[in-house]
């Protein structure tokens, strides 16, 4: 250690292997540290060098050294404590990682979307797929096939499937995330002994340990957001030579760690922020700068953008794209992207419930088809089941009690009504209701539930989550005040009254106005509590213009035809008189199939990031969720696994020791910081001033180990979703960091003390 | 005079000091001299006099203005006139606020004749004969006095007459502020009391040359007081004691790089704001409680909330003057209650756990609020067939509950026994559930519990018997060795949102503890005996309990339509004031809100500008009357916006449900941001001009602010004071054409 301290004063100029140039090297004025572990120095700097002075000594020296370095020769520099961290490390996190040979925690999910990779599955989840996919490659290089599941926490492992290479991903991240922690705190001016203690407690923290030995996310985005502040320190230190080459590949290696970094989880732009906080600091000092103008201002502005923005961007599409071109196979994810999307997996088989009936291009609506109908603006069906909305809604209001209409996201049968002609007095021309004419525009009409058989209804009653509207119910006749009022009126905008709808899978857009109140059918796209299984809520809207009115005529089945030349002949007749000129047609010019639509990559892309984006608010409780409040001082802890037939379990734990003292470590540093602040503006310095500035760096690498962990840990209070005491883990090292530095500062104190 | 002294005497109100360290700022000279362009407004102490009586008497038309409509019960007067009734009839309620504002509007209502006997029952209920319009009117005038507070805090800060003024024209043209300034709410005295705290805190900054005269003092003090005013009405007072906590962090800051001032006067200086603006609001905020126990002094519907021993000191109350009897005894009917604060009492009801909880259905147990007959406990021996005594037996039939006896609790009203078994607990899975079981109070073994008595020692002798309220007990299960406990965990929907009972394995819990509340037995003589009743202080910290438990469970039903905070500063969504044949709606007026949102992004921009221009050293080229102007303008909006920030950001950060409503102490920062940018801009773009034209450039731009802002409060107008007739989508209707955002649910007043 001490040697390492000498070797920092004398500031010598570091040089490349043999062979390679030196010269950019030694234009550096100041090497801030020798690297650790190896590093590859000037054998010159353990001889005495001869001064000029010497020289000029009146005793001539008689057998002076040669001053030729040695051929072939290199001299290494072990820092063993280096070496020591990284074994410790490596020990703490392989140990048993073997065990147990069961599902833990969430290796449910992460195992199963490798397993889905392997059978190439279309699967849907809301993180990126770098991880998942180095889990999958690792199985790959086994040849393990994707069979196992890992259906459920505490199913044993069969023989086949290589859990322990899996987790020896994770495992490796996490050790390599000691030596970052090293660097971390080198490139920060402390001092290795503090680097040292910083990467003991990181190696000695349970939940560290813990979560790099699981096959899941989190110990990959610890250590890439590590990483990618270490490369941007290691960026920062090479501030007085912009634009040369290695100043360039400190940026790139900083947006290729901050790039994986947010390929493997979207929480990684969290670290994103943190090296952001940072680059805006050290922009703002550029300002100040004025020996560098404007434009060259801009042009540090701009690179740094491009780099550590463009970067990852170029870092996400390519994972996608691998993503998209491995799962070729349709599977659980499908119900969640579009039927377009769909149309680009293999083997698309809609689910049984839903009866794919394609027309045509076009074809005739008529009375007795059996439609769905989506909202354009909620991307839901018009849905019913035979449930009833409740009595009473807490605010003490009461409803119809009648049975349920609301929307619903993905294929049901429930989806499905039949559309008829009014039974209501007067409604009924002499056809009768089982009559298959043609659907005019602007014809009333009523939606029968098939399933339930209720029609479809709206009254005076306010609607369940706004109040301001009608509510929408399919009718229950209690013979009680609630009088039926089933009439809607049939609108497609853009074609003449009384001309017959003609209609195109998902093109046909068209209004249900409610005849008695004049308002129109929509989905407010509010979901309604869980006596309606949070789907959508349908009302009336009094703007009969409103986006939200609009629905789409998507599957249309019409029953056997009894005659079915003559069904085409009238069908034939219709068109043909439709398309008279001077009529327009609800028929839509376009020709191309519109079930075979495909979406290209970047379309893809684009839709599976706004599903990502939208899915993630959708988890509900969680028995061992903990809020952020709880994080610090470990209020609740997480259980991994339990054994099933033993007492032996996993619980993911903090170092409770560390925890709590690396807690009160952060009031030490403000309270130190805020007692050496108030005493410096009495101008009195407790800190050596001079060329250490010792107190400036206390105050700027403190502030930035404190920002960090701020920047892991706050942000987290504004999120409304269910979370656990792992999202924590990320600032946890940084904590560990700073309390390193409040034990050297104490140190220190204490030696220039006694 | 005394403002002409202020004006010409004082130097610019600058919280950063940016003038370059070897240009110190010139002392002397007056802040009117420093500007670019001096409007004879600012000049002239005339102007400033008229200028603060035309808003004051503009803020009085229209806050008084059809103050009597409606002529019903609108939106939360039902809560806050109710709370000024119960104050009024002296009797004991329990709300999530503290009582300053409530004590205000029941002094009101005394002092105009009103007797606390309406009930305020539901909005929309006819006040008819009830003398309600003194409430209305001093509320009314603590909204009015808003308009000179924001006037003369603005003038304090930039010393613009003009500024002023239109920050004052725009607080009375804002609907918003209108609307709440005219009902019985809480919000009026709020408002103003954190107006008046940043007004004296203004004042007092200003004092800063000469520290500890009497004006200083004065201004100290008044701060102190005011802030703890905000406090005592509603918690959110919190945010501007921070702003003025952070204000008087700022200003000792700056003393102590003072080096001028020894050790010994930072002291003197740090510990008389210590006195005034902390200790003194504790001592008025606490007073404000001693004053609030003092006057509720009867039994009322908040009893349930508070401890037994709370509840006895409740004139009314069945446990005051003792009416019950001294010790309870197999055959007495109880209540129990749980120990800890603003714990209920044990409950149950025919409603059972739902399925999805294990395989057993058993009826619920629950602790409850609420006084209840649903609380009932019939204290039984656990061999079921042992007679009880029954009315004719005598005295010496009666056999009393000893520590450490075994006894069976069945529940009155459904005679179920309260029973626990081997099943986790609905909410807590650590601990067992407890429900209620068996017919007619035969159940089984696991119904049994054991009397542990809580001695001085921690655990009372063996053949102590249980005294009522003063006894406090654990009850063990005999088979499971677990304890009967409750938290502040909420059941859900199913459970009626009440507390979770469970039962703890954990002994030394603190929620295990209960005592007896109420005891009945028909045998038993109602003895005298002290009840142990609690101080001031500990009646001070156990209502303290109950209401932060009672905030935090203040959740958004389901339902419910509910504002976010960023549904706020862009004016979103109002609130339905009042339906019924007068309709109101409550909705900032638009301009305003959303002029104040581009100006302060402006702002923020001027501030990016500066701070731009300064690291890169071209702010220290200018002229030094550009820099010092500039100065004055960026550190008080700065301060401005940091109030506003701390009123509004959070917000974000609560659990509770929320209301447009919450904004309105951030708008008022917002609109003095707002005048103070506006004249500024003004007055920076007067300075590019002409000199010819400059007085008229400038006093026209004047003049079209107002102008806007006059008419866009004639436009919408009729949401606050309300229409008959009518609906708004009919073309006659005075609110027709009103609904610019398809959120105002103007149309939904019916």
């Amino acid at each position: 250690m001490e040697a390492e301290g000498v070797m920092r004063k004398r500031l010598l100029p570091r040089s490349k292997q043999a062979g390679e140039d030196a010269s950019p090297a030694s234009r550096s004025p100041v090497t801030r540290s020798p690297q650790p572990g190896v590093s590859l120095l000037s054998p010159h700097h353990r001889l005495p060098v001869p001064s000029p002075s010497s020289s000029s000594s009146p005793v001539t020296i008689w057998f002076p050294y040669t001053r030729e370095r040695p051929w072939l020769t290199f001299t290494t520099e072990v820092n063993l404590l280096w070496w020591l961290a990284l074994a410790l490390s490596f020990l703490t996190r392989f140990w048993r990682i073997d065990f147990p040979h069961y599902v833990v925690f969430d290796e449910v999910h992460f195992g199963k979307f490798a397993s889905y990779y392997l059978t190439r599955t279309f699967f849907f989840d809301v993180h990126p797929p770098l991880g998942k996919l180095i889990f999958a490659a690792l199985g790959y290089s086994t040849g393990f096939n994707g069979s196992f599941l890992f259906t459920t926490i505490g199913l044993e492992y069969p023989h086949e499937v290589p859990f322990v290479l899996m987790r020896s991903a994770s495992g490796l991240a996490g050790s390599l995330l000691v030596p970052c922690i090293y660097q971390i705190m080198v490139e920060l001016g402390f001092s290795h002994r503090a680097a040292f203690l910083a990467s003991l407690f990181t190696i000695l923290d349970n939940s560290l340990i813990i979560q790099s030995r699981v096959i899941m996310l989190d110990s990959f985005v610890i250590f890439l957001s590590y990483l990618s502040v270490l490369c941007y320190l290691k960026f920062y230190h090479l501030r007085h030579r912009p634009f040369s080459g290695e100043w360039h590949r400190g940026l790139i290696y900083t947006g290729l760690s901050l790039g994986t970094l947010l390929g493997v989880k979207y929480t990684g732009l969290l670290g994103l922020g943190c090296v952001g906080l940072l680059t805006l600091c050290d922009l703002w000092q550029l300002i100040a700068d004025t020996t560098i103008d404007l434009l060259d201002f801009l042009l540090h502005f701009l690179l740094r953008g491009v780099y550590m923005l463009g970067i990852p961007l170029v870092i996400s599409l390519i994972l996608f794209f691998i993503h998209f071109t491995v799962l070729t196979n349709s599977g659980p994810g499908n119900a969640f992207v579009s039927k377009p999307f769909r149309n680009t997996l293999i083997g698309t088989v809609e689910t049984t419930s839903e009866p794919i009936h394609l027309s045509p291009n076009t074809t005739l609506l008529r009375y007795g088809s059996h439609v769905s109908l989506k909202s354009t603006d909620a991307l839901c069906w018009l849905h019913s089941h035979p449930h009833l909305y409740p009595l009473k809604y807490p605010d003490d209001r009461g409803s119809s009690y009648q049975q349920q209409v609301t929307c619903y996201e993905f294929a049901d049968i429930n989806n499905l009504w039949e559309v008829r002609r009014p039974l209501g007095p007067g409604g009924v021309a002499g056809a009768g209701s089982d009559s298959h004419d043609p659907v005019r525009n602007k014809d009333l009409v009523e939606l029968v539930h098939i399933n339930t058989s209720k029609i479809l209804n709206s009254h005076d009653v306010a609607a369940p989550l706004t109040p301001t509207h009608q509510e929408v119910a399919g009718y229950v006749n209690y013979s009680s005040q609630f009088v039926p009022h089933l009439e809607w009126r049939l609108e497609v905008t853009g074609v003449p009254d009384g001309s017959p709808v003609f209609h195109e899978r998902g093109k046909l857009k068209l209004k249900l106005i409610h005849e008695h109140s004049k308002q129109t059918l929509a989905c407010t796209g509010k979901r309604l509590p869980e006596w309606a299984f949070q789907q959508y809520e349908v009302v009336t809207e009094r703007d009969v213009s409103s986006t939200t009115a609009v629905w789409s005529l998507e599957d249309v089945v019409l029953p056997p035809p009894s005659n079915a030349t003559a069904w085409a002949e009238e069908e034939r007749l219709i068109r043909e008189k439709t398309q008279n000129p001077g009529t327009g047609s609800a028929k839509s010019e376009d020709e191309d199939d519109d079930s075979q639509e495909t979406l290209n990559f970047w379309e893809k892309y684009v839709e599976l990031q706004v599903h990502m984006a939208t899915a993630h608010g959708n988890l509900g409780e969680h028995q061992f969720g903990a809020t952020p409040h709880n994080w610090p001082l470990m209020g609740k802890l997480l259980p991994y696994w339990l054994d099933e037939k033993g007492n032996a379990q996993v619980t993911l734990i903090g170092n409770p020791v560390m925890w709590w003292v690396a807690s009160v470590g952060i009031v030490v540093f403000l309270a130190v910081t805020a007692v050496h602040l108030l005493r410096r503006r009495r101008e009195i310095f407790d800190l050596p001033h001079g060329e250490m500035a010792e107190f400036h760096q206390w105050w700027t690498s403190g502030s930035v180990l404190l920002v960090g962990w701020l920047a892991h840990y706050l942000p987290y209070f504004l999120l409304s979703r269910v979370l656990f005491l792992h999202h924590y883990l990320p600032a946890v090292p940084f904590k560990l960091m700073l309390l390193a530095a409040v034990c050297e500062h104490f140190y220190a104190w204490l030696k220039r003390c006694g | 005079m005394e403002l002409r002294r202020r004006l010409e005497g004082s130097q610019p109100v600058s919280r950063h000091v940016l003038h370059s360290p070897e240009e110190p700022p010139v002392r002397s000279r007056a802040v009117l001299q420093r500007r670019v362009f001096r409007s004879p407004l600012d000049c002239s102490e005339r102007w400033y006099w008229t200028g603060l009586a035309v808003v004051t008497l503009a803020s009085a038309l229209t806050r008084f203005y059809s103050i009597t409509e409606p002529r019903h019960v609108a939106w939360d007067e039902t809560h806050f006139g109710k709370h000024a009734s119960w104050y009024i009839q002296g009797q004991f309620f329990f709300d999530v606020h503290p009582p300053l504002g409530k004590l205000v509007i029941a002094i009101a209502g005394v002092l105009t004749g009103y007797n606390g006997s309406f009930e305020f029952k539901e909005p929309g209920q006819k006040y008819d004969d009830t003398p309600y319009i003194g409430m209305r009117v001093v509320c009314a005038l603590m909204g009015l006095l808003l308009v000179p507070l924001c006037y003369l805090t603005v003038w304090e800060l930039v010393k613009s007459t003009t500024a002023a003024f239109i920050t004052g024209m725009m607080l009375v043209c804002e609907t918003g502020t209108l609307v709440l300034s005219q009902y019985i709410l809480l919000d009026p005295p709020l408002l103003f009391f954190i107006m008046a705290a940043t007004y004296c805190t203004a004042r007092f900054i200003n004092c800063r040359d000469e520290p500890f005269d009497l004006e200083w003092w004065y201004w100290l003090t008044l701060s102190g007081m005011f802030i703890g005013c905000s406090f005592s009405v509603k918690w959110v007072g919190l945010f501007i004691i921070a702003l003025v906590g952070l204000t008087t962090v700022k200003d000792l800051w700056d003393l102590m790089g003072d080096l001028r001032l020894s050790v010994a006067q930072i002291q003197k200086h740090f510990l008389a704001r210590a006195v005034c603006l902390i200790i003194w609001p504790i001592l008025l905020y606490f007073s404000v409680f001693c004053f609030h126990f003092l006057v509720l002094s009867h039994s009322g519907n908040g009893d349930g909330f508070f401890s037994s021993e709370f509840q006895s000191t409740l004139v009314g109350n069945d446990l005051y003057d003792q009416k019950v009897p001294e010790y309870v005894a197999y055959g007495s009917v109880i209540t129990l209650k749980n120990r800890r604060g603003g714990g209920g009492l044990l409950h149950s009801h025919t409603h059972l756990y739902p399925e999805d909880l294990g395989e057993y259905q058993q009826q619920q147990i629950t602790a409850y609020t609420h006084k209840d007959d649903n609380n009932k406990w019939l204290v039984k021996k656990t061999n079921s067939h042992a007679p009880l005594p029954g009315a004719n037996s005598s005295i010496e039939d009666v056999e009393f509950i000893r520590n450490g006896d075994q006894i069976v609790l069945e529940h009155v009203m459904t005679k179920r026994n309260l029973h626990a078994h081997h099943q986790k607990a609905p909410m807590t899975p650590t601990h067992y559930q407890v429900t209620g079981y068996g017919e007619n109070g035969v159940g089984d073994a696991n119904d049994i519990w054991v009397v542990e008595i809580l001695g001085s020692s921690g655990s009372g002798n063996h053949g102590d018997q249980v005294r009522t309220v003063t006894s406090v007990l654990k009850l063990r299960h005999l088979n499971l060795g677990c304890y009967l406990h409750s938290h502040s965990t909420q059941l859900p929907k199913w459970g009626w949102e009440q507390l979770e009972v469970t039962c703890n394995p954990q002994a030394s819990d603190r929620n295990n503890l209960w005592n007896v509340e109420g005891n009945v037995h028909d045998l038993l003589p109602h003895v005298s005996f002290e009840f142990y009743k609690p101080s001031i202080f500990s009646k001070f910290l156990e209502s303290h309990l109950v209401m932060a438990e009672s905030n935090n469970n203040m959740k958004p039903k389901e339902g419910e339509i509910t504002s976010k905070p960023w549904h706020w500063p862009i004016n979103l969504q109002g609130q339905v004031f009042s339906g019924g044949d007068h309709r109101v709606y409550l909705l900032g007026n638009p301009i305003i809100f959303w002029g104040c949102g581009l100006l302060k992004i402006l702002f923020v921009v001027v501030v990016m500008l500066k701070l731009f221009a300064r690291q890169r050293g071209y702010l220290q080229r200018m002229r030094n009357e550009i820099q010092a102007e500039l100065d004055v303008f960026t550190s008080n909006g700065l301060w401005l916006l940091v109030g506003w920030a701390l009123h509004y950001l959070p917000f974000y950060l609560m659990g509770r449900v929320l209301y447009f409503h919450h904004y309105f102490p951030a708008l008022m920062f917002s609109i003095m941001l707002a005048g103070v940018t506006i004249e500024y801009s003004i007055r920076l773009l007067t300075a590019l001009l002409h000199p010819a034209l400059k007085p008229l450039f400038y006093h026209t731009s004047v003049a079209v602010v107002l102008f806007i802002t006059v008419v866009s409060f004639l436009f919408f107008m009729p949401l606050a004071y309300g229409m008959s007739g009518p609906k708004s989508d009919n073309p006659e209707s005075s609110m027709y054409g009103l609904k610019w955002l398809p959120d105002w649910d103007i149309l939904a007043i019916v």
